[in-house]
């Protein structure tokens, strides 16, 4: 076994064994991947979006002579040739649409209709298809015409060849680094499906009070295929949590009525079939979820590794500590606006009140984006290794 | 308590109750802007109860809605009537972030409290904020970011601000935003709640 | 047969056409089914999640 495959080996056990609430020999420590790597290079965004092989280089580059065990995250999550090919309205990415060194952007609108409804529940996948592919994007607008055509045999290659483009990548770092991904595979709430990309924010709010049996059957409708979605993009892993960017289950979105009603069910029938197939889900619980602990508490012992950003961390420890895995602890405006010495007593006073007695990954909570200092991210991860030895 | 019946069910969000009253009162003859000023005082109360903890977000957007829908059938009716107002306020989300729940909710309790409120938008640049200023002299500037990417943006506007001789008060709000922010992007003040906002506002306006 | 392909069914969720369907239409096979159905079903599984891919982006 190379150096590298050992540390591999090393690091997956030390995030396992704190997955499944136990205390490795470290506590396990997470790279957050993101744009403000780009800035310490002479890569424009753009670029690093649309160069896979770019971006590889320079993430090599950049985690060289660190220690850490996770990486979270890539930096060409969506790789831009795939929309620009199709004409989608979803984003507007750098140098198309924007200027060369800003980060990408996503344009939320009504895409589906208050009338679609029904035919969504009854067939979601050919409803998308027909109808929401078609409105989504501009150059696949009439299906069947010669532009359509050519546009959805691009996208569909480029779909292919990011998916295989990435999974080298990330085999790259695995290989040459010991660099183990924090997940495999992304799923939503049905919730948020239906209220992102589909009624979008205001919609689907609007559709609580007008017409709630309808999110109730549609949530329903969906929960087999966040499931499949799941298995399908880990391409059946089940050693590593499954993402899901959780939105409208934040306070102050829903009342706790409403979020037991409409938001829960369907979430939770999701994590369950996952774990009933042995894979877990990384609950990326976005903003403040501190009422919701309690009724979080009710899943499966380990079947999540809850992720804290603005949820009130010692409440989280209380409520779920020793159950769950617990993800996080660094604000991402420190990392921008602390200092290396802040970062360090932020990780030390983190690792003493949360990383005590196991099955927690020092990170930072949220996404880390353009504005972070990577003097800041190196001193959180050697203050998780100074301090992070159990 | 509200005593009148429309500001009520402003608050209770009886979007059928809220139409059909102002129609009533349309054809009973009372004037438009009394109107307007009754359901400002339920959108006030929607916003109490926001902050108490009693509404959501959910209830905040269907008042938003009941809102418009009102102000569809008056607005043809104001034509002509020049609203007092307390003072005028511009607004946006800054360049680079479309994030616009907050702004908007900000905006909504804004005007509920008697501002004029000039929405810019998402994603807006730093010359349209002072291009807005300069036109409006607005006492006051309402800068929303979401994303922290997007704050040097906001220090940006400010300084676009100040270069253009302009003394407006700026009030920064958002998810992330704290002292420490305020005082790297150089505005007078913050808020983390859209009612914050409304406290300001009274300050700068000495409402 | 073209008429086959207007037929209405609503494809299990991680399914665009499952392979019964075709099957189905295409009668026994002259050869080795196995082989034919597994790659059927991994193009159809990359269908299935570019279409969904749009709405969990
Ligand atoms: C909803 C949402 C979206 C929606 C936005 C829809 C819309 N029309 O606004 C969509 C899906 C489009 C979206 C997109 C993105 N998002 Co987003 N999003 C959120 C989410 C879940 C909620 C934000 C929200 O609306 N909150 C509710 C409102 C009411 O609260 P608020 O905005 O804080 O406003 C209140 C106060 O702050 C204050 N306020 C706000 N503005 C102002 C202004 C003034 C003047 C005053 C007085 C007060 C005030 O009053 C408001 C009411 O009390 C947050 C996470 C979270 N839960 O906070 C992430 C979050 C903000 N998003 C994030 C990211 C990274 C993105 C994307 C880059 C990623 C992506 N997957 O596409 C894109 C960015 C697109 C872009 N260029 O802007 C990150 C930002 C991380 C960071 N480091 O900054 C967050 C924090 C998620 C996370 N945990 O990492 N997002």
């Amino acid at each position: 076994m190379s150096k590298a495959e050992k540390l591999y080996q090393e690091r997956l056990q030390r995030y396992t064994t704190a997955m499944e609430c136990g205390k490795p020999d470290k506590v396990p420590i997470t790279f957050p991947l993101g744009e403000w790597v780009v800035k310490y290079t002479d890569t424009t965004i753009q670029e690093a979006y649309y160069n896979f092989d770019r971006t590889t280089e320079i993430t090599c580059e950049i985690i060289r002579d660190l220690d850490f065990d996770l990486m979270y995250s890539a930096l060409n999550l969506w790789w831009p040739p795939m929309f620009n090919a199709i004409g989608s309205k979803l984003y507007k990415f750098p140098g198309i649409h924007l200027e060369e060194n800003s980060q990408y952007q996503y344009i939320e609108e009504e895409n589906m209709k208050p009338e679609d409804y029904d035919e969504f529940i009854d067939n979601p996948t050919e409803w998308l298809a027909n109808k929401f592919l078609p409105r989504i994007n501009e150059e696949f607008a009439n299906p069947g015409s010669y532009r359509a055509t050519a546009a959805l045999i691009k996208s569909v290659a480029a779909f292919a060849m990011a998916n295989d483009k990435s999974a080298k990548a990330s085999e790259k770092l695995a290989k040459e680094f010991g660099v183990v991904p924090y997940g495999t595979g992304m799923t939503k709430a049905p919730f948020d499906t239906l209220g992102d990309a589909l009624r979008g924010m205001k919609g689907i709010l609007l559709d609580l009070r007008r017409r709630p049996e309808k999110i109730l059957a549609a949530c329903e409708a969906i929960i087999p295929h966040n499931i499949a979605y799941a298995m399908i993009t880990a391409a059946g892993d089940t050693t590593l949590p499954c993402f899901a960017p959780l939105h409208r289950g934040a306070y102050p979105f829903l009342s706790m009525e409403q979020w037991e009603k409409y938001y829960w069910p369907s979430l939770k029938a999701v994590i369950e079939g996952l774990w009933a197939r042995g894979k877990r889900m990384f609950f990326f619980a976005e903003g403040n979820w501190t009422p919701y602990l309690e009724k979080i508490a009710e899943l499966p012992d380990k079947s999540i590794v809850f992720v804290i950003d603005a949820t009130d961390a010692k409440k989280t420890k209380e409520v779920l500590g020793g159950r769950f895995c617990l993800y996080g602890g660094v604000p991402t405006t420190l990392l921008t606006y602390g200092t290396p010495e802040e970062v360090k007593d932020c990780v030390k006073r983190v690792i003493d009140e949360l990383a005590c007695d196991g099955g927690f990954v020092l990170a930072p909570g949220g996404v880390v984006m353009s504005d972070a200092k990577r003097e800041n991210i190196f001193a959180m991860i050697e203050a998780g290794r100074e301090y992070g030895v159990y | 308590m509200l005593a009148d019946t429309l500001s009520k069910a402003m608050a209770e969000l009886e979007e059928e109750q809220v139409l059909e009253q102002v129609k009533e009162r349309l054809g009973g003859g009372v004037a438009p802007l009394a109107i307007v000023k009754t359901l400002q005082e339920g959108m006030v109360e929607v916003g109490n109860r926001f902050q108490s903890g009693e509404y959501f977000l959910s209830e905040l957007i269907m008042a938003g809605e009941i809102m418009k829908g009102a102000m569809d059938i008056l607005e043809p009716h104001l034509s002509g009537e020049s609203g007092e107002h307390k003072g005028t306020i511009v607004i946006g989300t800054v360049k680079g972030d479309i994030h616009d729940l907050g702004k908007n909710i900000v905006i909504m309790l804004l005007k509920g409290s008697g501002y004029n409120v000039i929405d810019l938008g998402v994603d807006v640049p730093k010359e349209k904020f002072v291009e807005a200023l300069q036109e409006t002299k607005a006492p006051l500037v309402g800068m929303s970011v979401l994303l922290t990417s997007c704050q040097e943006a906001m220090k940006e506007t400010i300084e676009a601000i100040r270069g253009a001789g302009l003394d407006t008060r700026v009030i920064i709000g958002g998810n992330y935003i704290d002292e420490t922010v305020k005082n790297h992007v150089g505005a007078d003040y913050y808020a983390t709640s859209a009612t914050d906002g409304v406290k300001v506002a009274a300050e700068v306006f000495g409402a | 047969m073209a008429e086959n392909r207007d037929k209405t069914f609503v494809p299990e969720a991680g399914t665009c056409v499952p392979w019964k369907v075709i099957k189905e239409e295409l009668g026994e096979l002259p050869g080795n089914e196995e082989i034919v159905k597994k790659e059927w079903e991994n193009l159809d599984t990359l269908a299935y999640s570019f279409i969904w891919f749009w709405a969990q982006r």
